[in-house]
């Protein structure tokens, strides 16, 4: 197949500050990606940068980001990505830093590895939880992630969905 | 476009999760933060959203591990299924994709089986709405099984007329409705040049039995003078000709509307009296007509022997057991369906099975009005029910009537369900059970076979299937329904009740209550309809009588009733016909009456060509007898003019089946069988071109005609005999190479022309319409006005104009144009064109002064000289025929080939110089037109070839307003759009008149037209030309500028 083939680097951003996560959109994302990549490689990298680098994905409350770029200069880009050390939006700046989780060809397997990431997470969560409350509060969020309520909501949405084209 | 795009892109990204950060965390709240209701918007939208300023001040773990679950959620479900626009089975990786996966989804893996299942299900529910189901066909070989494929093709022939040789003709000829008739057109092999050799040295065979034939029966003084009022003298023969009266001979004649000579004509006719048979007083003629001018015909000669008695009969005398009662054609395509308005009105009245099966209901005249008399409109006409000649043969159905009408027979539905109708099955398979006497007595008897034919009819698998049944009900259940329950019966009884042969014979589309007869009470003449009664096959060519000799053996046994000393007289002149060299050489139009084998019997077993053997005759006085007497006139007679010989003829025809099993009985095989079967035939001969000087009697030939029913017994035996057959392309061609006119081509002032003359243009425009429009040809520029109908109207009134304006005595009235077809007058044009025709041939000019006297054979005669031609004589001929054409050949002088539509010109001075100079020229150009319609912006060209400016040239008003939309839409590019402007002087030369056969003449080797011409215009050229070159005109293609010189003549 002829297309054009993307990296996406799936991301977590780490704040220190919890107070700042309203600032965290896309664009300021991007452009603070664009800033350390000139930074870092120049007008070489930032014109690679305008090709094709796009913020595919942004989860605010995880704060997991994911980034498309061309397969041909994904390191580039990757590269970059650890110098950055604050997200600039809106006039504030936030310390954060970029940490890369999962480098992948396709979206959906970039959606896989963060399926089992979270998961892994989840666990994680549950092994250190303090109180019997938050215990109960994990584990409640662990079993609703499980598989088979996916696949109901799934078939609700067909269906609906032929009721729509009749 | 971009609401489509956008609503793909919806549907694809469907799935995948979207951004969630705090901005949408109110919105998105309600459904959880993985999924947000907000829809997708491609790029990024500044200021599109509000900022809640509620956010957590901490962190705990149930908040975060919530993100985290929804964050799963949402990437599983991203992930486990296909984007929007993808298949289930292109989510397959390929390599395990398989073959008509879609069509079994086992052939999917197990997870995916269900979405496909889905997939399927929703497919096939939505369109089904409007699909059809396919029905349901019976396998090839159930359907060409002999009686399936009789039934397939009595239901075609419901919808255009089969001749007998159709099946024949059909699997070698192109075949083409038209008058209601499957007609074969041109043979699909290559054979044009094959067959004018053999119209020309040897035979051509034609298929001609849909032409009608109209029987009159009456005294001979009351026919003739009945028929007088549709025929004039001026034209040629009438019905009282001497030699045709006698019936030794046919004859052919031009029929006129009742007492309209010059207008009103219909078209040509050729009719053949019987002979005078010794203790018969009333006369039969027959009168054999296109089918395309039949029924104008039919109406005219109702009128004029005051035929008003329309007798719907079926009065075969073995209609009661016979397939041939099962005939029930449509009403609505019959033209006398508008006399039973009823028939459609009220179906049930045909439903009733003894209105077409009781032999009662058959011959009685109140047959189709039983249940409805009041409302029926021909109850008026039959008053009187005992001059009937039927009803004396059947006295108790005028007592009984209650007979035929019989509540419980006729209206009662329960009919059906009649429990003793059941219990009588024999009642109805019992032969004779329909034809006792008694039965019509009793209502109880006649209500058994009734009432159980009901259920058969509606049982019948076939009937509901058709088309048409809706239409139709009766028309078309009843010839299957009727098959199916004759089968069931030959099954259950071993098929002794009747003959196996369903086959349609005659006129398969006459609807069941169509009178074929009617009678008049005053004049007591009695027209019948035979079309399709009687099979006409015609030989054309100088040996069609050696064809005939050889296929035709005179029967070795007597019809009943026959005379035996005629039928030695009529073998022996038969016979005599061997001797004769060519058919040419026998006068025009005699007819022989012959009773013949079945010529079966002698087909030989290898197909060959015929070739005469002079050795054969050796009676050299009784040949020469033939050749000048023609026919002695009590050889004519025949018993094929009995109605019922024909039948009963048809009716006893052996089978090909029953035939070829006896023939393999034979104890020497190949040695011939003793004949069973004797069938009158009448041999009508055909003049050739009997006018003119060159090729006389060319394309003369012989008809045969026969009982219905015996077309393919014939057939087959005359085609083994090496004759080519030709289609209706072939007529046509015979009569352009004769020089005669063609019945609809060239009548275009009769009705069936005018018919033909709008289908003609709407072929044409069909076929130029096909074409790429750079490819079209533009025909105004062409300066061709009418390339797919000729206005003959506006032509005739244009020269009248133009000729009157000259000299002063101009009228105006709405006279439709006529053909001429006055002998005198078109004897007198012809000397004045021959002039030329005789100076040109003599080479030496002193002796021809002395050849210009009026014509030899005229003078001999003792005719009056006809005048020479002065203004005189021209005006006064254009005073009495104003608005006439004349139909001309004519003769190219050089090369060209004219086409349909040419336009036949008036030379200029200069031009008729041109050619004096140069014997050889090709002739003038015609200067190019322009197409206004095509640019307009184009400044218009005057032509400098021009006569006389101040014409009004282009009137046409689609130029006068090119902005109008409408019009211009409907404009053909390269045709003249309709109000024409003047057809005369369009052109640098003047238009005379349009050709209606154009071709390459094989018979003369120059390429010859038949065309008709203004009269008007032609006297007024005549007067102008010199005498040495009088007659000579200009011809131009539709889609040529090269005007080629042709010479004119006109045949009387």
């Amino acid at each position: 197949m002829v297309r054009f083939k993307s990296r996406y680097l799936l991301c977590e951003v780490c704040f220190s500050e919890r107070s700042n996560l309203p600032l965290l959109e896309d664009k300021a994302i991007y452009h603070t990606l664009r800033a350390a990549v000139n930074r870092a490689h120049g007008d070489y990298g930032s014109a690679h940068f305008n090709i094709g680098v796009m913020v595919k994905y942004l989860n605010a409350h995880t704060g997991v980001v994911l980034i498309r770029c061309r397969k041909g200069h994904y390191r580039l880009i990757w590269s970059a990505l650890t110098f950055i050390t604050c997200l600039e939006n809106r006039g504030q700046r936030v310390p954060c830093f970029f940490n890369c989780l999962h480098v992948g060809g396709t979206i959906r397997t970039c959606q896989k590895f963060l399926v089992k990431y979270n998961r892994q997470q989840l666990d994680r969560m549950l092994l250190d939880c303090k109180t019997d409350a938050e215990k109960q509060e994990v584990r409640r969020a662990i079993l609703s992630c499980s598989l088979s309520a996916v696949r109901e909501e799934e078939a609700y949405e067909d269906s609906s969905d032929d009721n729509e084209e009749i | 476009m971009t609401g489509a795009k956008d609503r793909m892109r919806e549907k694809k990204m469907r799935n995948q999760p979207r951004n969630v950060t705090y901005t949408s965390a109110g919105r998105g709240a309600g459904r959880g933060q993985g999924s947000q209701v907000c829809g997708w918007v491609r790029g990024h939208q500044p200021g599109g959203h509000g900022y809640s300023q509620d956010l957590p001040k901490y962190i705990t773990a149930s908040y975060f591990a919530k993100a985290r679950a929804a964050e799963v959620n949402a990437m599983l479900k991203a992930a486990s299924s296909p984007a929007g626009s993808c298949r289930v089975f292109s989510a397959l990786p390929k390599h395990m994709r398989r073959r008509a996966m879609s069509h079994d989804s086992k052939r999917l893996p197990l997870r995916l089986r269900e979405g496909a299942l889905r997939l399927a299900e929703r497919s096939q529910r939505t369109p089904d709405q409007q699909k059809k189901p396919v029905p349901k066909s019976r396998s090839r070989r159930a359907r060409r099984r002999h009686g399936n494929l009789l039934l397939e093709f009595n239901r075609r022939q419901k919808k255009s007329r089969w001749l007998e040789t159709h099946i024949w003709h059909a699997k070698r000829f192109h075949m083409r409705k038209s008058w209601s008739f499957c007609v074969p057109l041109t043979p699909t092999a290559k054979s044009f040049r094959a067959s004018y050799r053999a119209m020309d040295t040897h035979a051509l065979l034609q298929d001609l039995s849909y032409f009608c034939c109209l029987e009159l029966q009456g005294s001979e003084d009351q026919i003739l003078r009945a028929l007088a009022r549709l025929t004039n003298k001026q034209t040629g023969r009438t019905f009282a000709a001497v030699s045709c009266l006698s019936g030794a001979r046919q004859g052919i004649l031009q029929l006129y509307k009742a007492d309209r000579f010059p207008q009103g004509s219909l078209g040509p006719a050729e009719f053949l009296w019987r002979p005078r048979a010794p203790d018969a007083s009333l006369r039969q003629l027959w009168i054999w007509l296109h089918p395309a001018l039949k029924q104008e015909v039919l109406s005219e000669l109702l009128l004029v022997c005051r035929c008003s008695q329309a007798v719907s009969e079926d009065r075969h005398p073995e209609a009661d057991r016979h397939p041939e009662a099962d005939r029930h054609p449509e009403a609505d395509r019959h033209p006398e369906a508008d006399r039973h308005p009823e028939a459609d009105l009220y179906p049930e009245a045909d439903r009733h099975p003894e209105a077409d099966r009781h032999p009662e209901a058959d011959r009685h005249p109140e047959a189709d009005r039983h249940p409805e008399a009041d409302r029926h409109p021909e109850a008026d006409r039959h008053p009187e029910a005992d001059r009937h000649p039927e009803a004396d043969r059947h006295p108790e159905a005028d007592l009984y009537p209650e007979a035929d009408r019989h509540p419980e027979a006729d209206r009662h539905p329960e009919a059906d369900r009649h429990p003793e109708a059941d219990r009588h099955p024999e009642a109805d398979r019992h032969p004779e059970a329909d034809r006792h006497p008694e039965a019509d007595r009793h209502p109880e008897a006649d209500r058994h076979p009734e009432a159980d034919r009901h259920p058969e009819a509606d049982r019948h698998p076939e009937a509901d299937r058709h088309p048409e049944a809706d239409r139709h009900p009766e028309a078309d259940r009843h010839p299957e329904a009727d098959p199916a329950g004759r089968k069931r019966k030959r099954k259950r009884d071993g098929g002794d009740t009747g003959p196996p042969s369903k086959r349609l014979l005659g006129d398969g589309t006459r609807p069941a209550g169509a009178p074929v007869r009617w009678e008049s009470t005053d004049t007591h003449i009695t027209i019948r309809d035979l079309t399709m009664e009687i099979v006409r096959f015609r030989l054309i060519g100088p040996l069609a009588h050696t064809v005939l000799t050889d296929t035709l053996r005179p029967a070795s046994e007597m019809l009943s009733g026959e005379n035996e000393s005629l039928h030695q007289q009529q073998t022996h002149t038969f016979q005599l016909l061997r001797g004769v060299c060519s058919t040419a050489e026998l006068p025009a139009g005699c007819v022989l009456g012959l009773t013949v084998d079945d010529p079966r019997l002698t087909l030989p077993q290898k197909r060959g060509k015929t070739v005469p053997d002079p050795q054969l005759s050796t009676e050299e006085d009784g040949v020469r007898d033939l050749r000048l007497r023609g026919v002695p006139a009590h050889c004519s007679q025949s018993s094929l003019w009995d109605e019922s010989t024909r039948e009963c003829v048809t009716r006893d025809r052996l089978s090909d089946r029953e035939l070829n099993r006896s023939r393999s009985a034979l104890l020497v095989p190949g040695s011939r069988l003793s004949s069973s079967s004797a069938v009158p035939v009448l041999l009508v001969h055909h003049a050739g071109r009997v006018c003119g000087e060159e090729r006389r009697h060319w394309g003369s030939g012989w008809d045969l005609l026969l009982p219905k029913g015996w077309g393919m017994a014939f057939w087959v035996p005359l085609v083994y005999r090496g004759v080519r057959v030709g289609g209706l392309h072939m007529s046509v061609k015979h009569s352009q190479f004769m020089g005669q006119p063609h019945f609809p081509h060239d009548y275009p002032d009769c009705p069936a022309g005018v018919r033909f003359q709008s289908e003609q243009e709407l072929e044409l425009l069909e076929k130029f319409k096909r074409r790429p429009p750079s490819k079209r040809t533009n025909f105004i520029k062409h300066g061709c006005l009418a390339p797919f109908r000729c206005p003959w109207q506006q032509l005739t009134e244009e020269w009248e104009e133009l000729v009157s304006l000259s000299e002063e005595t101009a009228s105006r009235d709405e006279t439709p144009f006529t053909v001429l077809r006055s002998l005198k007058e078109l004897r007198l044009l012809s000397g004045w064109i021959r002039h030329r025709m005789r100076l040109r041939m003599t080479p030496d000019p002193p002796r021809t002064r002395l050849r210009m006297t009026p014509d030899p054979p005229l003078t001999r005669l003792g005719v009056t000289p006809d005048p020479p031609l002065t203004p005189a004589a021209a005006t006064a001929l254009q005073q009495e025929f104003r608005r006439s054409l004349i139909w001309v050949r004519l003769r190219l002088l050089s090369k060209g080939q004219p086409a349909l539509h040419a336009m036949v010109c008036v030379p200029t001075t200069s031009d008729l110089q041109l050619l004096r100079t140069d014997g050889h020229c090709s002739g003038p150009q015609e200067p190019r037109h322009t197409d206004h319609l095509r640019d307009p912006q184009e400044p218009r060209h005057t032509d400098p070839a021009r006569s006389d400016p101040q014409e009004p040239r282009h009137t046409d008003p689609a130029r006068s307003d090119p902005a109008d939309p409408e019009r211009r839409e409907r404009v053909l590019r390269g045709v003249c759009p309709p109000p024409l402007p003047r057809v005369v002087s369009h052109c640098s030369r003047q238009t005379l008149g349009w050709v209606t056969q154009g071709d390459f003449s094989l018979t003369s080797g120059c390429g010859e037209a038949l065309a008709l011409i203004s009269l008007t215009g032609l006297t007024h050229t005549l007067l102008t030309q010199p005498k040495d070159q009088r007659g000579l005109l200009l011809l131009r293609n539709p889609s040529s500028l090269q005007y080629r010189f042709a010479q004119i003549s006109l045949d009387t």
